[in-house]
């Protein structure tokens, strides 16, 4: 997971939203680039996160992003990456 | 007329007979009334429907996780399983109705006095208790310390008491990750997070070997250490000599902080496993209904001890 490599270009939310889409990626075992989307649930539902690569994933984004998530943040049933990643935006806008 | 239910299977309460659910019943009341006599009173219902093969352990289940103790050794082991149950069933329900402060009148002083010094270490600790006595007493034992904790349990309708926060693991993984991630903010507080370290539910760690077995914690408390780097103690509670309860402690297991997640969490499970196995040997009238339950379900003898 540490080994990222960003490879897209775009604006700035696009980028992070990418570095999401990585971040999940590696901890996701059912990911495949075809059947995702931002509004593709993460946990079992969707992409197979258990609780604690959902956790380890929040936390690998407050730490690559700077910001805390808000602890209402998992009361959004499901939690998908378009979800996380407005989440992000708000918190470093608000930051 | 002798029941052919048999003694450890998982019976829910309401298919018992009635006479068995009122001693129960009354055990309870007593319980909440005058605490050290109705849980007096637990173990003697116990002993006696254990007699009945209502409650308990079969002598085989024993010597199946103990196979070297005798056979007399075994029978004595499961009666005592069974009594030791029931009251810890209605200490439970002290609790559960709201009298963590009667039931915090239980806890011996000098093992309190033992626990706090282990919880004196600054920063935030993860407080792994095992099913073994009254697991509830790890609650009245932090409110008389004062400690402020996040409690995490099956069902999060243990009392609740000023400085303790209690939750339930009941949801799905999106709920569990809530757990996770507010223990570890309890964590980076310092404060302390109460799990237990055997059960079923949600993810497991790798196996390590304990009783001869291989057996699974549950994974959330290795989590939390290794996010928070907060050191794990494993606990658990006993009933001594005179009805009070005990604590046991092990040494404060820190997280390796480096290394792949996966094998820091199996180094730190392998030893709380270690600490387990060594006190059940030490110890083993510590076994309980629910931890013999545990290690029968958790898989194949390894070793013969």
């Amino acid at each position: 997971m540490a080994n990222l490599v960003l490879d897209v270009d775009g604006n700035a939310r696009e980028r992070e939203a990418e570095l999401v889409r990585q971040l999940v990626r590696s901890l996701a075992p059912s990911w495949t680039i075809q059947n995702v989307n931002d509004d593709t649930p993460i946990g079992p539902s969707g992409l197979g996160l258990d609780s604690v690569a959902i956790v380890e994933l929040l936390v690998a984004c407050e730490e690559r992003f700077g910001v805390a998530f808000p602890d209402q943040l998992l009361d959004v049933h499901p939690l998908t990456i378009g979800t996380l990643v407005r989440h992000l935006d708000e918190a470093r806008a608000g930051r | 007329m002798r029941s052919k239910i048999p003694v450890s299977a998982r019976v829910p309460m309401a298919a018992r007979p009635a006479w068995f659910r009122a001693a129960v019943g009354a055990c309870d009341a007593v319980t909440r009334r005058m605490p050290a006599t109705g849980v007096r009173l637990a173990e003697a219902a116990g002993w006696l429907c254990h007699a009945g093969r209502l409650w308990g352990a079969a002598p085989s289940e024993v010597s199946a996780v103990f196979p070297w103790l005798p056979d007399a050794a075994a029978a004595r082991l499961a009666r005592r399983i069974a009594a030791q149950d029931l009251k810890c069933r209605a200490y439970d329900r002290l609790l559960y109705s709201g009298g963590i402060e009667s039931a915090a009148s239980l806890l011996s002083r000098p093992h309190l006095a033992r626990l706090e010094q282990r919880l004196r270490e600054p920063g935030g600790q993860v407080l792994l208790d095992v099913h073994t006595g009254p697991i509830s007493a790890t609650s009245a034992a932090l409110l008389l310390l004062g400690k402020t904790a996040l409690i995490v349990r099956k069902s999060g309708r243990t009392a609740c008491a000023r400085g303790l926060e209690v939750v339930g693991l009941e949801g799905d993984d999106q709920h569990r990750a809530q757990v996770l991630r507010r223990g570890v903010e309890y964590l980076r507080r310092g404060n302390a997070v109460v799990l237990a370290a055997d059960g079923w539910e949600g993810a497991a760690t790798e196996p390590v070997a304990c009783c001869g077995r291989l057996v699974r914690f549950r994974r959330g408390a290795f989590v939390m250490a290794r996010l928070s780097g907060a050191p794990i103690l494993p606990l658990y509670f006993r009933w001594g000599d005179g009805g009070r309860i005990e604590v046991e402690a092990a040494e404060p297991i820190r997280p390796a902080g480096v290394g792949d997640a996966v094998r820091q969490e199996t180094e730190m499970a392998a030893v709380v496993a270690g600490w387990l196995e060594g006190q059940l040997l030490a110890r083993p009238d510590d076994l309980s209904l629910s931890l013999l339950k545990w290690l029968q379900t958790s898989g194949p003898p390894v070793a013969v001890l």
